[in-house]
Parts: structure tokens; sequence; C-alpha cells
């Protein structure tokens, strides 16, 4: 039995470094160790989190562990300098600060520190870095963490959750009619592009499809203000307001809901380290059209149609080639479905994990 | 990029066609005149869009900003006015913004006259929090002797009144400042809103003129579409008119086909009669050579051959009689359960076998069974089908059979076939042949239904006689077997008449009740087979 500390910056519910921390507590709770979680921010029920500093108490032991998940500057980076026992960072890229321009400076500068904090990590000389993607990696890589120590491991994500759990009646009944829904699924973040997923959904409703719909599904924060004041800026230009709907955070069912009504899932981001809901779409069997940017063609591979330009048209007639074109699509769906089940299902991930952690010499 | 894989899907190839359609569409579209808004959004990026909610107008400020300094006079907070005055007094005395309520007390109390500026400023300062602060303000405290004796009843209001007298030129003064201070004010705002009316009317004049020069555009984006489509509407309708043609030509063949077509079928009727005709000579034929070869060859050739006239024929009535093969499969199913009881997965033989459906279900089951029949075309069928069949006569095929060798005989629509004497050779046949506990199920038509016993029956020439329930329970027992069941089948649901007395529940039985029966016998012995 080996006494685990995981630290993170804050864990919460609908947040994708949250669902890879808190699955990775279930295994290695389930493996018979001990763990406990560290992080400032918590806002999950029936977990016991203690705040960062508290964690050096618990880590006395040389061999005891600490698994440290870099997503954004922060002070808990202190708690890792000071332990001495054996170290793991699983790295899920920092957003780069120029983003946030404009729009939130306090983002700007936690992001800025996030990506100089990579550096610290390395002085601290952890036994073995996972990152989410080779994207990512080479984050770590370039910062000077070593080659053979630096592995690429995916997030555990909450994709089983969604292809078990029960839908949200509601919202299907709303929305299921026969009109042709796209989905993107994602915080409404300076970094996804949504201008870019605006206007290739408004190329697609003029030029292919007049009933077409979009959902916009994920957390709108406060601190983005200005951000959203622009897209609905842009959404008024088009004249497209009624056919967008921004469901802000929902629920997991509602989430189901949401995958089994599109027809598609646009993903326009500029910067992603590895992009859960990609594999959420893959596990729900929704094709995929996507801008080729950063981890996202790393993610979805050859199961998706992935476009390197950021033409809207090239998008439009994407959504239009799927919504006519069963048997292509159909074609596209079982790869996806194949490539989560043989990399992105957590119980492939836990193997992967396992197995890169034995032979860095943890015996989980 | 993947290529060609097990799926079939060249995903290259699918891309490659996906850019090229959306190629062609954006070359044919109308986008330039979609959202000029939007281009223009994008041209000057995200940090133009927020740079323009900044108007090039600064904005108006009536009152100076409160200078950072160490210590402050009086003189430096009574500068300020109305909200700039209670904000700047909570600033520089308490260190902090205003609080909501606070600010709003103190705002009304202002604007009342019931508090002088000074009032206020004490009243902040000699709070408990004022005085933890404890801010210096120079000439502030100089009030504080005479303030505390305006309170004293009487003297203090005739204090307030002398010290007015005294003050009234230095007030007189202070009016004559503020009321300059206040025209001066109004002039900067009155510059303020022309220059911000003249900067409106300049950005409206040149948004007005990007539009016009954007609907000229759109106008001209609109005219050229309008004159291809013109013609291309002209290209149709030639196209159009040259289909046209192309249909009365093709109408005026399909009539010339049609026409041969009824030649065809004359000529088809003719040589069917022509056929009969051949094949009655050749029966006439084959009964006096018959007569002249030796016993055995006569029964192997002659009289065989002379039994399949009428195979193709037997073959094409069995669809309209019998029903489809795949109807015919769903309701032979209803067997098996009967020989799952009995344990029964080997050594079925089927009689009269027909198009093989039976066959089917027990080879899809996996129960190993042999079907008879001399029907030809129909033992063909069968064979295509990899069945295990042999042509040949019921009595024959049995007969060269060992004793006790079979599990189970069936025989589906193939007793109504028989003459009564032939029936019971064949019942006596299946006794032999089967095993101790064998089972037998003869399926035939069931005359309690009228229709079937006085029509349906007919249907099928080749018929004898229909052999109702009692009578065939009776046969199959005289000869030796245990009656086991008799499944009433194919009862017609759909045209039933609504039972509402005795004589309408006995009409239903008669007209809609089982069209056919199952017997299930088995052969005493042991009761698996």
């Amino acid at each position: 039995m080996t006494r685990i500390a995981i630290l993170t910056p804050t864990i919460t519910s609908a947040d994708a470094v949250s669902n890879d921390v808190l699955a990775m507590e279930r295994l290695l709770i389930e493996r018979g160790h001990q763990v406990r979680m560290f992080a400032e921010n918590a806002n999950v029920t029936g977990k016991q989190i203690q705040p960062p500093p508290a964690a050096l108490s618990y880590l006395r032991r040389p061999e005891d562990v600490l698994i440290y998940h870099h997503s954004i500057g922060w002070d808990g980076i202190e708690t890792v300098k000071s332990a001495s026992c054996r170290k793991i960072v699983k790295y899920h890229n920092v957003t780069p600060p120029e983003f946030f321009e404009g729009v939130s400076e306090q983002h700007q500068s936690l992001c800025q520190r996030g990506r100089s904090q990579l550096e610290d990590i390395v002085q601290c000389q952890p036994e073995l870095y996972l990152a989410a993607s080779a994207f990512n990696k080479a984050d770590l890589t370039a910062a000077g963490s070593q080659e053979e120590k630096t592995l690429v491991v995916a997030p555990f994500n909450q994709a089983d959750r969604l292809q078990a759990g029960a839908a949200d009646f509601e919202i299907l009944d709303r929305y299921g009619d026969c009109r042709i829904n796209l989905l993107t699924v994602g915080g409404v973040r300076p970094n996804k592009g949504h201008a870019d997923l605006i206007e290739a959904f408004a190329t697609y409703y003029y030029h292919f499809n007049g009933q077409a719909r979009l959902f916009i599904v994920g957390a709108e924060n406060k601190a983005f203000a200005p951000y959203a004041a622009m897209l609905r800026q842009v959404i008024d230009s088009w004249s497209i307001d009624g056919q967008i709907v921004f469901t802000g955070e929902v629920s997991d069912e509602a989430l189901k809901s949401y995958y089994l009504l599109a027809d598609a899932l646009l993903m326009t981001s500029e910067h992603e380290g590895f992009c859960v809901p990609l594999v959420e779409a893959m596990a729900m069997k929704v094709p995929i059209v996507a801008y080729a940017s950063t981890a996202i063609p790393e993610t979805v591979r050859d199961a998706g149609l992935i476009w390197d330009e950021r033409d809207p048209y090239l998008m439009a007639q994407s959504i239009e080639f799927l919504a006519t074109n069963e048997p292509a699509k159909m074609a596209l769906v079982q790869r996806g479905a194949q490539r989560y089940e043989e990399c992105f299902s957590n119980h492939a991930i836990e193997k992967h994990f396992l197995d890169v952690t034995s032979r860095a010499g943890f015996q989980f | 990029m993947e290529t060609q894989s097990s799926d079939g899907l060249d995903l290259a190839q699918l891309m490659d066609q996906i850019r090229k359609d959306a190629e062609k569409r954006k070359r044919n579209s109308l986008k330039n005149g979609v959202s000029p808004f939007y281009r223009q959004l994008m041209s000057q990026g995200f940090d133009g869009l927020l740079s323009q909610r900044n108007s090039p107008l600064p904005d108006l400020k009536l009152q100076p900003p409160l200078e950072k300094r160490e210590q402050y006079q009086l003189s430096d907070l009574l500068g300020f006015h109305d909200e700039a005055f209670i904000s700047n007094a909570y600033r520089v005395i308490l260190k902090r913004e205003p609080d909501d309520a606070g600010f709003a007390q103190y705002l009304k109390h202002l604007r009342s006259g019931r508090y002088s500026k000074i009032d206020i400023l004490r009243s902040l300062r000699f709070s408990p929090e004022g005085r933890n602060a404890n801010v210096q303000i120079k000439g502030l405290g100089r009030f504080t002797y005479f303030r505390k004796l305006y309170r004293v009843p009487v003297a203090g209001y005739l204090l307030r009144l002398a010290v007015a007298v005294v003050r009234l030129p230095v007030l007189i003064t202070h009016h004559r400042q503020l009321e300059a201070h206040t025209a001066a004010q109004l002039e900067r705002v009155a510059n303020h809103v022309n220059e911000a009316v003249a900067y409106l009317a300049e950005a409206n004049r040149k948004q007005a003129e990007v539009t016009r020069r954007q609907l000229d555009h759109i106008h001209e984006q609109l005219r050229l579409h309008i004159d291809s489509l013109i013609n291309e509407q002209e290209k149709l309708s030639s196209r159009f008119d040259e289909q046209v043609h192309v249909q009365e030509r093709h109408g005026a063949e399909l009539q010339a086909l049609k026409a041969q077509l009824e030649d065809y079928i004359v000529r088809l009727q003719h040589s069917r009669m022509a056929i009969a005709q051949q094949e009655a000579r050749l029966s006439h034929l084959l009964e006096p050579s018959a007569k002249s070869l030796p016993q055995s060859v006569l029964t192997q050739t002659a009289e065989n051959e002379e039994d399949h006239l009428l195979d193709s024929l037997y073959f094409s009535l069995e669809d309209v009689l019998r029903g489809t093969s795949e109807q015919i499969k769903e309701e032979v199913k209803v067997y098996l359960p009967v020989l799952k009881n009995a344990g029964i997965t080997s050594g079925i033989l089927d009689v009269g076998c027909g198009r093989g459906e039976w066959l089917e279900v027990l080879k899809e089951e996996r129960l190993q069974a042999r079907g008879i029949d001399q029907n030809r075309i129909v033992l063909q069928r069968c064979r295509d089908l990899s069945l295990d069949v042999v042509e040949s006569d019921a009595l024959t095929y049995l007969g060269s059979l060992a004793d006790e060798s079979l599990n189970a005989v069936t025989a589906f629509h193939f007793a109504e076939h028989l003459e009564l004497k032939t029936l019971v050779r064949f019942l006596d046949e299946a006794g032999r042949t089967l095993k101790p506990g064998g089972l037998l199920i003869l399926e035939t038509p069931n005359p309690e239904n009228l229709v079937v016993g006085s029509c349906n029956f007919y249907l099928d020439p080749t018929h004898k006689n229909p052999i109702p329930i009692p009578t065939m329970q009776l046969l199959v027992e005289a000869r030796g077997f245990r009656c086991q069941e008799v499944m009433k089948l194919h009862a017609i649901t759909s045209t039933k008449i609504e039972v509402t007395d005795q004589l309408t529940s006995h009409l239903n039985h008669f007209l809609y009740g089982p069209m056919n029966y199952a017997v299930v016998a088995r052969k005493p012995g042991s009761d698996t087979a």
C-alpha cells in the first residue's frame, strides 16, 4: 500500500481536469492505496479535500507519492517544491495568455504564470511526467523534462457515465424535431474559437439548410463577459440569434440529451491540450467535424473530418455531407466508437496508466 | 492521412470531394453580400472590436480628480460637489470607497441642505471609524468649537445669526463664485454636447456611405446572379424541349414493344397448348410401348415419367394453394416444441416435403432430417438449398427402411392426396419404421371449417377426400398409434363476426375456425425416441 496525495488547484463538477483527478483517486483506492486529495478550491459533494499545505505533513516518507495536476498558474507549486517524496506531474496544458488579452487580465496573468511555472516543475525533478497528449508532451520537453520520463496518458473522462446514464427527456422532447442539430461542448472561453464556429454555422444555415440549429453547451464565466458580449454581437450581425442556443452549464442528463440530438459535433477551438468533448462524441456515436488545431487532430485521428484550413465553407460542406450521406456517416461514427473503446474508454486509459507508471517504478 | 481501410471508407478521397464541393459552393455564393458588418468585424480583429466600444470623444468630467497628498486642507475637499464630494470625503477620511447605504444617506442630506459639506466631513472624521483612521485635515478643527456652541439653545441660534451677518460679504463672494462656476460648467457641457453631435453626425454619414457602397455591391451581385439564372433557365428550357421530343420517341417505341409483347403472349399460349397436346400424345405412345416392355422397366421408367408430367403445374399451384415459402416456414415452426418435448434431434423423415420449408426450419435448428417427394421441381429447389432430399414415393421409400430406424415421421398436407387403402398402408409402414415412442405428425385441411370443407379443399385438383378430425384419429389409433394431441391451426382472426349470442359464436366457429389441423401420435413403447 502506497500513501498517495493528489494535488490540483480546483476540484469541481463538469471540469475535465477534475474528472481526471477524481477517476485517478477512485482507481488508486480500488487498488488498495491510501489516497488523499488536496486543492485550493473544491466544489464536489462527498469528498474530503484538504488545503495544499496539509499535503506536506501527510507525505512524510520518501516512498510516498505526490501526483500533481498542472493546468494553470498558482501557489500550490510551492508544495510540490517542498515535498521530499516521489513525484508524478500530470500536465493538462495551460491556455496561452494571449487569448485573454482585453478579456480578463486576471486570467491572462494566471495563464502567464502557469506557463512559466513549467520550468519550476522541471526543477522539482519529478520521477515521471504524464502528458495528456503528444502536443502537451512537446511543452514539457521544451521546458526541459527528460524525453524518457515524459509519457503520454490520456485523461480519464466521464464518457462511460454518459453512455450508461439517463437522458433529460424534456430536452429531447423540446428539440427532437426534424431540424439538423449541431453541437459544440466546452466552456465559453476566448480560446474556443466560437466566432469561427458561428461563421461556419451561419454559412451552413444560409447556404445549405435554413432548418439548422446550434447548441453551445458549456458554462459561461462572468470573468469572460466581454468575450460573451462579442459573440452575441457576431450572432446579431448574422441575424441567426433564433437558431443558436447557449445552454450554460448543464447536468449529465442534459449533456447526454444534447449528444443524442446532435447530427454532428463541431469543434473550432484554437487551443486544446486534449479535448474531452471529442472523446464523448466518439463514445456517443456523434460524427466530428473540426479544425485541426493543437491536440485535436491527434485525439480524433481518422475518426472525423478534420480540416487544416479554418474555412467556414469546408465546415458547412462537411455538415451537409454527413446529413446527406448516411453510410459514410455511419462508417465515421463506427471508427470513432472503435477508437473510443481501444484508446479512450476509462478501462483502456486505466490499463495504459498502470502500465506507464509501473514502467517508471511505481507499483500502483 | 488514412487511405482506404477495412470499413471501405477512403477518408482522403472523401475529404477531397468535400473540399471541391465547398470551393464550388463558395464560388457560387452570395457571401460578400451576406454580412458586410461581419467582414468588417473580422478584418478589424477582436482587439478592434473591443476598442470600438470607446468613442474618440473624451468622457466629459465636470470635476477634477482627487489628487493624492500626504495631508489635506479643508479647501481640497470643499472644492468638490455632490457625489464626487461624498466619494472623495470617504476616500480621504476613511481611506475606502463609500458603502451604498452611507453614500445614499449623505447625498440625500447634502442635496436637501440639511447638512453642509463641513457637517459631513466632521461626521465622517469623528465617527468611530474616522477616529481609528485618524486622518488630519487642516482647518476642520477650527470650526469644531463654533459648531458646539451652535447647539446651545437660543444662544446657539443667535450665534449662528451673528456669524451669518458677519460672514455675509464672504457668502456673497462665494455665491458669485458659484454662479460663475456654474455658468462655466454649463458652457463646457454645451460644448461637449455639440462636439458629440458633430461626431455622431460624421460617423453616421460615414456609415451611410459604407452601407450605400455595400448595397451597391449586393445589388451588382444580385444582378449578376439574376443574369446567370436567366441564362440557366434558357438552357434548361431548351433541354426540356429536347427531353419532350425524346419522351415522345420513347412513347412510340414503347407502343411498338407493347404490341410485340402481346404477340409473344399469344404465341406463348399457342406453344402451351402444343406442349399439352404433345404430352397427351406421349402418354398414348407410352401406354402401348409399356405393354411390350418387361414389368420392371415399366415401373421404373414409363410410369414414373408419366407421373412427372404435372410436376411444373403443381409447383406453380403451390404458391397459390398453400402460400409463400416464408409464410409456410413461419407456420411449421409450431411443431418445433413438439419435437423438443419428445427429445428428438435426428432421424426425422418429412414425407411429401414439397419446397422444403419444414426441412429448412429443422436445419436452422440443427436437427437432422431428410425429405422425400416425387416432384422433381421442388426437389431441385430443396437441393439448391442444400437440404437432404430423395426422389421417391412414400411407400417405396419407407419400404426400403429397416424396422425401428426413424424417430419421427412428419407429413404435412399429404394424407388428403391418398386413397384410403394407400393411407392405411402408409400408416402401417410408418408404424414399422418408427422406433418405440417415435412421433407421427400429420397435418391436413380441417373440413370442420365450412369454407375449407366445401370449397378451399377442392382448389387443389390432386386432393382426394377431406378427412374430418375424428376419422383421422380413428385411423391413426386403429393402426396401432397412441393419439397424443390434436392441434387446431390457422383460424381466421381478421374478419370474425362480432359475437352477440350463441348463433354468432357457432357461425364464427364454422366459418372462421381453424383451417388446418394436425394429429400428433406416438408409437407405443418407450416415451422418448
